[in-house]
């Protein structure tokens, strides 16, 4: 047992809900999404991100298109589509009743 | 000094130092292995790769810089190792190894050949000597011509060794980059 694993083990978890968020707001490119995860420490190894982005294209969540960039190769730019928003509103549903229950088992005193 | 190699990565040319090159090769590989079982692997090394190449761009953005081992292990430190990658999808299972076909399999060794390698090629594969297998086909040959038979539809069946991996494979020799490496200098020659 190590917390940085726990906690790492934790991210992990709602990565995929997080992704769906950054995307409900508007496209971005890979290295955009990343940047924005890193810095809100949700991403540790950049190679995480990856297979997860294909696994959601691939289930329809998100579609991308390719994009030229000023410098270098085209660029893919990942969007929400229809049923990535339908499959964020379940996970924020999940994700605040799982707040709303941890909170609850953590502050519960022991009759 | 130190010998360089030019590499395409996400669609970009770079220059690698040799082991800086033998390091991403074996990371790029154990990355590939790690995520052979997924149906999308070579989607998700693509977008690796690319992301691979922006870093490298970013620190290089010169096209005739050479990209030395530091480089490398910085880059590899934040894409991260497989186990941090892979362990998302299949848990538990993030600690085998990587390499584990080291399954010999049968090729023709076309330089050891005298006609098309076929012997040769059994030799390794049984891990006999190959003048053995030479000489019991020449005397089925002699006994009544199957020998002949036999061979030339082992040579159109059995593919010829023609990659450093391929060789590797057919000596029985686990692909990685330092064998790779070795068999680079001392391509010909026998390891057994």
């Amino acid at each position: 047992m190590n917390v940085e694993n726990s906690k790492a083990q934790m991210r992990k978890g709602v990565l995929e809900l997080c992704i769906l968020s950054i995307l409900s707001r508007g496209d971005a490119y890979t290295t955009d999404l990343i940047n924005m995860l890193k810095e809100d420490e949700m991403l540790v190894v950049e190679g995480t991100l990856y297979p997860l982005l294909t696994r959601q294209k691939n289930a329809g969540l998100l579609s991308y298109r390719w994009e030229e960039s000023p410098q270098g190769p085209p660029r893919k730019y990942y969007s929400l589509t229809q049923k990535g928003r339908e499959y964020l509103s379940q996970l924020e549903e999940g994700w605040a009743n799982l707040v709303n229950t941890v909170d609850a088992i953590r502050t519960r005193k022991n009759a | 000094m130190k010998k360089t190699v030019t590499v395409s990565l996400g669609g970009m040319v770079f220059i690698l130092q040799e082991d800086a090159y033998y390091k991403l090769d074996s990371y790029l590989k154990s990355l590939e292995a790690g995520f052979a079982q997924d149906p999308d692997h070579i989607e998700i090394m693509a977008d690796i790769e690319a992301r691979i190449a922006e870093h490298f761009k970013g620190s290089f953005p010169n096209s005739d810089d050479v990209i030395g081992l530091s480089e490398v292990l910085r880059v590899i430190e934040i894409m991260g190792n497989p186990n941090d990658i892979g362990s998302q999808q299949h848990s538990g299972k993030a600690s085998e190894p990587f390499f584990s076909n080291r399954r010999k399999k049968l090729y023709r060794d076309t330089e050891g050949s005298v006609i098309g390698g076929v012997c040769s090629g059994l030799g390794y594969y049984w891990n006999i000597d190959t003048v053995l297998i030479r000489i019991l086909f020449v005397i089925v040959a002699l006994w009544g011509g199957g020998g002949v038979l036999i061979y030339v539809i082992l040579w159109i069946v059995v593919p010829e060794a023609r990659t450093v991996a391929e060789r590797l494979e057919m000596t029985g020799n686990p692909v990685t980059a330092e064998n790779i490496g070795k068999s680079f200098h001392g391509s010909g020659k026998r390891t057994k």
